[in-house]
C-alpha cells in the first residue's frame, strides 16, 4: 500500500515550495478576448499504475499534432469577455460542441468540417463543455472539458465582489466503461446504452495514483489560506467527494450562487453538473476521495480511482 | 501540537512499549478493585408510581464521577446514599451526577416516576470506570390499562428493545477511554443468504459474544465539545486482509483532526492498533461518523462504521440535548446509520476486479433490513408532542433519499439543522432530503399530541440515473 502512495506523499512534500511560488494566475489575467482552436480526434487515453489501462477515446485537443486530451483543453475567460472557439472535426463521425448553460447551438459538425462558436461569458463560474450527441456516448468517450470564467480583471474572487481565495484548482471528474462502451464504440460497434457499468474513474483524466502526484490536481496552500475548488462532473455517475482535513463552504451549486454558503465535508456533484467550494487549508497532508465503493478504484484497484491530496503548510 | 497529540505520536512511535504501558495500567490494584452495578437496570411502572434503582459498588478508594442524562417527561429524585462526595440532579439539564468519596464501597438510590406513559432511557454519559449495564430503562404504562403508547407487537415490551434514545445500540463517551476491537459477525439476510461482516465492538463493555458489544453499525461514540477523545483500536484477534491491506484504522469522518489522528494509512496512520486523541469545538456539535480507512472499498462495505455524535456541554461538562451550538433542544435522539451491502464484496479480497462494479442487494438501517412497514429495520418509541432529533448517517455507497410518511402515506415535513455535522446558515424545512455517500444530516420533528405511528424511510438509488434498486426502500417505524 505504501508504494505509490508513500511516493505521492514524498513527492507532494518535495513539490511544496516550488508550487507555492508559482504565479498560477498570471496567464489568465492578461487576455481580453479569448480565442481557441480545438480539434476532435480519435485516439487513446492511458490511466497509469496498477489496474490502469489504455482506453480508446474520442477527445478534444488544441494541438493538431497530438492525440485527444481527456479532459479537453481548459478554456478560460473573464466575465463579459467574448470567447471564440473554432472546432475542427477530424474524427470519422458527426460531433458538436456545447458549453452547458452558455451556448445553445447543438447542431452537428460533420466529419471533416469545422465550425466557429462565438459567445460572451456572462457569469463568473465553472462550466462543462462537451459533445452532447449520440446518447451520451460521445461525452463518455472523452469529448468533454471545462470553461472557467473568472471575475473581471482576473482578481482572486469567485466572481465580481464575490468571496476571495488564494489558490484555485479545477477538478474534472469522470468515469468510463471500458468493456461495454470504449472498446465497443472505439471499434466502430454499437453501444448498448441501457447498460453502463464504468470500471474507470478519473480526476482530470488521472487515476488516483497520478491524481495524488499531479501538481495541477493536488489542492495545496498555506494554513489559513482559502482554496477555491471548481468541480465539474463530466461522467455519467454522480460523485460524492469527501474532503478530509477541513469542512468546506459550497458557494456555487451548478451555477446557482448560494447567498449563504453551505458547510460540508462531502459534496455530491451530479453527473453533468458543476460546483464550487471554498476550502480553508489546515496544515498536514490529507486525502480527498470519492466515498462510493468502486469509484475509489481503477478496475478494482484501490485508490487508483477518484482521489487526490489536500496539502496545507 | 498540544501535549496529547504529542503523547499519541509518541505512543505511535513506540508500539511495543505502548502494550507494556497498558499492561502496567491494568495491573494497578486500584483499578482491579473498582466495580459498580445498577440494580435494577430496568424498571416497569405505571403513571404516577415511583420506582428506584440503586447504583452501588466499590470505587477502589479513589473518587470517581458518574453521569447520566434522562429524557423530559421523567421525574428523578435522590434517595439514600453512602460514601459520596456529591449527588446532584439537574432538572433543567436533565442530568444525574454522582461523585464517590474515595472510601471504597458506596451506594446511591435514584427514584424515578412519570405522569406520561412511555419508555424512558436514562443514559450513562460518563463513568469513572466501566461497568455494565450502564443505562436504566424506565417503562411507564398508563394506569388506564390498554391504551399504552405504541401498542403494537409488544411496544416497549418491558425493555426488550432497550427502548429510549439509543434503541439498544451501545452508546459510549469517547472521552472516557474507549477500547474498540474488530470482530466478524455472520448475519442471515432476509433472502436466507449469510453474509460475513467485520464490525467494531466495545472491548470494555459487557463481555464478548455476539451480543451487545458487536453489531453491524458499531457502538455510538459521543464526545463533548472541548473534551478529549481517548479511543484505542485494539487489533487483538481482528479479522483482516493480507498485505498490502492488512490491519485497520479509525478515521473520524467529519471531524477535522490532526493528520496523526486521521486514520489514513497512506498519510502515516498505524494499521496494527493505535490510540487516537482529539477534541473539537462548538462548530462540530452534530452528527459525524467513524470508520476504518484501510482498503475502504472493502472495509467500509464489511461493516466497519458507526455514528459519532458531538455534544454541546454545560459549564460542568454535562452533555446538553441541543441540535447544535445555540440551537433548539430536543427530547429524544434517534440515530440512524444507513448502509448498503453487495455480498460479492464480502468474500473478495485485495485488488480484485469485484471492486470495479457495485451491485447492492441489501439496504440496512442500523444494521437491519426493513423491506416493509410491517417489518421495519427499527422501531423507536417517543412520547406524543415531544421533539425528536433524528440523526442520519450516510455510510452507503449509493445515493439515498430520506423522508417520513404517516400511516396514510402522506409526507411529513421536518427541519434540517445540520449537514455533515455543521450548522446550516439557515434551517431548511423540507419533506425529503438527499444524502450521498459520506454525508450526514441532523433533522428535527415535533410529534403530534395524539398517539400514532410514522414511517421514516430511506430510498436507495443508483448513481447513474437515480433509479431505485430492487428492494431499495428500507422502512423504520416511529411510535408515539
Amino acid at each position: 500500500m505504501m508504494n505509490a502512495l508513500a511516493l505521492a506523499r514524498t513527492l507532494a512534500r518535495r513539490l511544496f515550495v516550488p508550487l507555492l511560488c508559482l504565479p498560477l494566475f498570471l496567464i489568465s489575467a492578461v487576455s481580453q478576448a479569448a480565442s481557441y482552436t480545438l480539434y476532435i480526434k480519435a485516439g487513446t487515453h492511458t490511466i497509469n499504475g496498477a489496474g490502469g489501462t489504455t482506453l480508446k477515446v474520442w477527445g478534444f485537443t488544441d494541438n493538431p499534432g497530438t492525440g485527444p486530451m481527456v479532459p479537453g483543453p481548459l478554456l478560460e475567460s473573464q466575465e463579459g469577455e467574448t470567447v471564440t472557439v473554432t472546432v475542427y472535426n477530424q474524427n470519422t463521425r458527426a460531433h458538436n460542441f456545447v458549453v452547458r448553460g452558455v451556448t445553445t447551438d447543438t447542431a452537428s459538425i460533420p466529419a471533416g468540417s469545422s465550425k466557429t462558436y462565438s459567445f460572451t461569458t456572462p457569469r463568473a463560474g465553472t462550466y462543462l463543455f462537451s459533445d452532447t450527441l449520440n446518447s451520451n456516448i460521445n461525452r463518455s468517450m472523452g469529448l468533454y472539458g471545462a470553461l472557467v470564467v473568472r471575475a473581471a480583471g482576473g482578481v482572486n474572487k469567485a466572481w465580481t465582489n464575490g468571496p476571495s481565495f488564494s489558490v484555485e484548482r479545477l477538478w474534472v471528474v469522470s468515469d468510463m466503461d471500458k468493456p461495454r462502451w470504449n472498446d465497443v464504440a472505439g471499434n466502430g460497434g454499437t453501444v448498448n446504452t441501457g447498460t453502463y457499468r464504468p470500471n474507470y474513474f478519473m480526476m482530470n483524466g488521472l487515476g488516483g495514483f497520478d491524481g495524488m502526484h499531479d501538481p495541477n490536481t493536488i489542492l495545496q496552500g498555506q494554513a489559513g489560506q482559502v482554496g477555491l475548488v471548481r468541480i465539474v462532473n463530466a461522467g455519467q455517475f454522480d460523485q460524492s467527494l469527501h474532503f478530509h482535513a477541513n469542512h468546506f463552504q459550497i458557494i456555487d451549486d451548478d451555477g446557482l450562487r448560494l447567498s449563504k454558503p453551505e458547510p460540508g465535508d462531502t459534496i455530491n456533484v451530479k453527473a453533468g453538473r458543476t460546483a464550487m467550494v471554498l476550502f480553508p487549508f489546515r496544515s498536514g497532508i490529507y486525502p480527498m476521495h470519492v466515498h462510493s465503493a468502486q469509484l475509489e478504484t481503477a478496475n478494482g484497484v484501490y485508490l487508483n480511482g477518484v482521489a487526490t491530496l489536500l496539502v496545507g503548510q | 501540537m498540544n501535549a496529547s497529540t504529542m503523547a499519541s505520536s509518541l505512543m505511535k512511535s513506540f508500539g511495543a512499549a505502548t502494550v507494556a504501558f497498558a499492561l502496567l495500567f491494568s495491573a494497578n490494584p486500584e483499578a482491579l478493585a473498582a466495580s459498580a452495578s445498577l440494580s435494577p437496570a430496568s424498571l416497569t411502572l405505571t403513571t404516577g408510581q415511583t420506582g428506584s434503582s440503586v447504583f452501588s459498588g466499590n470505587d477502589g478508594n479513589s473518587s470517581k464521577t458518574f453521569k447520566w442524562s434522562y429524557p423530559s417527561g421523567l421525574s428523578v429524585s435522590k434517595g439514600s446514599s453512602s460514601n459520596l462526595s456529591s449527588f446532584s440532579i439537574s432538572s433543567s439539564y436533565r442530568t444525574i451526577t454522582i461523585k464517590t468519596a474515595g472510601k471504597g464501597s458506596f451506594s446511591a438510590t435514584m427514584n424515578f416516576s412519570s405522569s406520561s406513559a412511555g419508555t424512558y432511557s436514562v443514559k450513562n454519559t460518563s463513568a469513572g470506570f466501566s461497568f455494565s449495564p450502564k443505562d436504566i430503562s424506565v417503562t411507564v404504562s398508563s394506569t388506564t390499562s390498554g391504551s399504552t403508547s405504541g401498542g403494537m407487537d409488544g411496544g416497549g415490551g418491558g425493555g426488550g428493545m432497550g427502548g429510549g434514545a439509543n434503541n439498544g445500540i451501545e452508546v459510549l463517551n469517547a472521552a472516557n477511554g474507549v477500547t474498540l476491537q474488530v470482530r466478524q459477525v455472520n448475519k442471515t439476510m432476509s433472502d436466507g443468504n449469510n453474509v460475513n461482516f467485520w464490525v467494531f465492538c466495545n472491548a470494555g463493555g459487557g463481555g464478548g459474544g455476539g451480543g451487545g458489544g458487536c453489531a453491524i453499525s458499531g457502538p455510538v461514540l459521543q464526545l463533548g465539545v472541548g473534551q478529549t477523545a481517548n479511543v484505542t483500536l485494539d487489533m487483538m484477534m481482528a479479522p483482516q486482509e493480507n498485505p498490502p491491506y492488512q490491519g485497520h484504522t479509525i478515521h473520524w469522518h467529519g471531524l477535522d483532526v490532526y493528520q496523526s489522528e486521521d486514520g489514513v494509512p497512506e498519510t502515516g496512520a498505524a494499521v496494527l492498533g493505535d490510540n487516537y486523541r482529539f477534541s473539537v469545538d462548538n462548530r462540530y456539535v452534530g452528527s459525524h461518523m467513524y470508520h476504518c480507512h484501510v482498503h475502504t472499498v472493502k472495509h467500509l462495505e464489511m461493516g466497519m462504521y458507526a455514528p459519532l455524535v458531538v455534544k454541546a456541554v454545560d459549564g460542568s461538562g454535562n452533555f446538553l440535548n441541543v441540535i447544535n451550538s445555540g440551537g433548539p433542544t430536543y427530547d429524544y435522539e434517534w440515530n440512524m446509520m444507513f448502509s448498503t451491502v453487495d455480498p460479492t464484496y464480502h468474500t473478495a479480497v485485495g485488488d480484485s476486479t469485484v471492486f470495479a462494479d457495485y451491485n447492492p442487494r441489501y439496504f440496512l438501517v442500523n444494521g437491519n433490513e426493513g423491506r416493509s412497514r410491517t417489518a421495519p429495520a427499527e422501531t423507536y418509541t417517543a412520547t406524543p408532542g415531544t421533539k425528536v432529533a433524528i440523526r442520519l448517517f450516510g455510510i452507503q455507497s449509493v445515493n439515498t433519499t430520506f423522508e417520513i410518511k404517516d400511516a396514510g402515506g402522506a409526507s411529513k415535513s421536518f427541519t434540517v439543522h445540520n449537514k455533515d455535522g455543521y450548522k446550516l446558515p439557515a434551517t431548511q424545512t423540507v419533506s425529503k432530503i438527499d444524502l450521498s455517500p459520506g454525508q450526514t444530516a441532523d433533522i428535527m420533528v415535533t410529534l403530534p399530541t395524539s398517539t400514532g405511528s410514522w414511517y421514516p424511510q430511506f430510498t436507495f438509488k443508483n448513481l447513474r440515473n437515480g433509479g431505485t434498486y430492487a428492494n431499495g426502500v428500507t422502512y423504520t417505524r416511529l411510535n408515539f
